[in-house]
């Protein structure tokens, strides 16, 4: 069996996690998901999940897209990371802009497009 | 604009004077006050309500003293046919000529926005002199707080736009990505069908994906209009931009409307966020096509001006629908200002024309005529950086 690339998808929305799940796995991807932060986390941490590429929203109940990044970039290095969202920002900094510089490989802004995603994706693993 | 040098009437233009009052006398004893002042001033006399009225609503006047009783009115009521009560605003500084012992007359004026009074057995020098800078000075007080107050209305109305924007925008993202997503899944679908049976289809997948897209441009031009995003500005061809808008109006206005484009070959590109500045076309477009129920033609043209001593690019919107009162006018760019039905305008059409216009560092104003049409006119400025030197050559 060829080997698949494994994403986690982590936002709180059933319909976009759903949407995105479908589209990606028509892409031959391997999907999982996670509806907040801290379930991605713990997913992780548990080996029940190894994803190669993790798609994170950013504003999320429980544990946020901005601390997902972080901690991930702490335990697990190897990991790309793509953020999500469909704006918002602090005082001084676009939620993306944040996510970059917290470590972000890629920042995509909502409503997606998800070819460019799929791109995005793909340019990690080329 | 020449600057107006600090304190007392210009040189040049002489003080604007009106005197309403039967009396002769009364007349004579202002102008001869005002004229041994060596005030340079016109003094222009009515001696009846009406013909003051008329006056009024022909010219500007510096100051307009009126006597309490005339022959056809009360000098109140006539106050009354000027005065703004909202904005506690008359067209000119007012002084009221009052009779010995008045008080009642003069509580009565200032009510109805005079803005001083002077007893008619005291018309002397000094008295003309202190009653004509007073009521100049406090009407105005009056109209810089009002032009404050209009500035701080703006600002708060921009604030609840912005978090209206901040508050929907998230959730409006999160259903549009859901909605693309799921035409993307339906175009693969189709993919594997015959075409006989997915040609029916098709278009209406198409329909759907261009409709969210539609929603996400405005989004977008809301957070921009609000602040809270930056323009993705590039270098646009504007004949070319334009043109393409002109296909998409050609759908979006129907039958009834002939619309005419004429863009100059070869002008230097400009530097601004294409989809919005096609947003912006097509908001004054659909206003046009609403002044014009009844069918019309909107000429929409491209051409460089020198514009404050910079080149730009001027793109003209124009229609031949009802126009605007001047009440109207005047507000247009007000984020929630619509005339329309609740349900038919949002009143936010033309504020986000203008936020995104003033950030690109263009200017748009309008001319516009109840019953005689309206122009939009749009300047942007071409590229600003400077010249390079195979360009130089060419200008020189
Ligand atoms: N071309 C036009 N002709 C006449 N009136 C216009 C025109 N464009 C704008 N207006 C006036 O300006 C108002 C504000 O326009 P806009 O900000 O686009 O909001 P809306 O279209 O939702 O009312 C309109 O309601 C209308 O009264
Ligand atoms: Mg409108």
């Amino acid at each position: 069996m060829p080997h698949r690339t494994s994403i986690l998808i982590v936002d709180d929305e059933d319909q976009v996690r759903d949407v995105l799940c479908e589209n990606l796995a028509e892409c031959g991807f391997k999907v999982d998901v996670a509806a907040d932060g801290q379930q991605a986390l713990s997913m992780i941490d548990a080996g029940t999940c190894a994803p190669q590429v993790v798609i994170t929203d950013i504003i999320m109940p429980r544990k946020e897209g901005l601390e997902v990044i972080m901690e991930l970039r702490r335990r697990h290095p190897a990991i790309r990371l793509i953020a999500i969202s469909g704006g918002g920002r602090t005082k001084s900094a676009d939620f993306l802009q944040l996510a970059k510089k917290l470590g972000a490989d890629a920042v995509l802004p909502k409503p997606l497009d998800i070819d460019q995603l799929e791109k995005t994706v793909r340019s990690f693993l080329a | 604009m020449v600057k107006e040098p600090l304190g007392g009437p210009r040189v040049a233009e002489r003080l604007q004077v009106l005197v309403i009052d039967d009396d002769a006398t009364d007349r004579m004893a202002i102008r001869r006050h005002l004229l041994s002042a060596a005030l340079n001033s016109d003094v222009h006399e009515a001696d009846t309500g009406a013909a003051g009225i008329a006056l009024l609503r022909e010219r500007r006047f510096d100051c307009v003293f009126v006597d309490y009783r005339l022959p056809d009115m009360e000098g109140t009521s006539l106050l009354q046919v000027f005065y703004d009560i909202a904005n506690d605003q008359m067209p000119a500084p007012f002084v009221m000529l009052t009779g010995q012992g008045g008080e009642e007359v003069m509580a009565e004026a200032l009510r109805w926005g005079a803005h001083d009074y002077i007893v008619k057995d005291h018309i002397t020098g000094p008295s003309v002199l202190i009653a004509l800078s007073k009521a100049r000075e406090i009407f105005d007080l009056k109209r810089a707080r009002h032009s404050a107050e209009d500035k701080l209305r703006q600002a708060q109305k921009m604030d609840a736009v912005g978090q209206l924007t901040s508050g929907i925008a998230h959730d409006f993202n999160n259903l549009l990505t859901v909605i693309l997503g799921n035409t993307r899944m339906m175009r693969r679908r189709l993919a594997e069908i015959p075409p006989a049976q997915g040609m029916a289809i098709a278009p209406k997948v198409d329909a759907v994906e261009s409709a969210a897209q539609r929603g996400a441009d405005l989004v977008r031009h809301l957070m921009v209009f609000s602040r809270q995003q930056e323009l993705k500005s590039a270098t646009v061809d504007i004949g070319a931009a334009l043109a393409h808008t002109v296909t998409l109006l050609e759908r979006t206005l129907g039958k009834g409307i002939n619309l005419v484009l004429t863009a100059e070959q070869g002008m230097r590109p400009v530097h601004v966020d294409a989809t919005l500045l096609e947003n912006a076309v097509i908001n004054v477009s659909v206003n046009a096509r609403d002044a014009m129920p009844q069918g019309g033609t909107l000429t929409i043209s491209a051409r460089p001006v020198v514009f404050n001593d910079i080149s730009h690019v001027l793109i003209s919107i124009a229609d031949t629908g009802t126009g605007m009162p001047e009440h109207v006018r005047e507000r247009i760019f007000e984020p929630f200002f619509t005339t329309k039905p609740a349900g038919e305008g949002t009143g936010l059409g033309l504020a986000m024309v203008y936020g995104f216009i003033r950030q690109t560092g263009g200017h748009i104003e309008v001319d516009s005529e109840a019953g005689r049409g309206t122009t939009f006119r749009i300047y942007l400025p071409q590229a600003r950086e400077p010249l390079t030197n195979k360009e130089v050559n060419h200008a020189t």
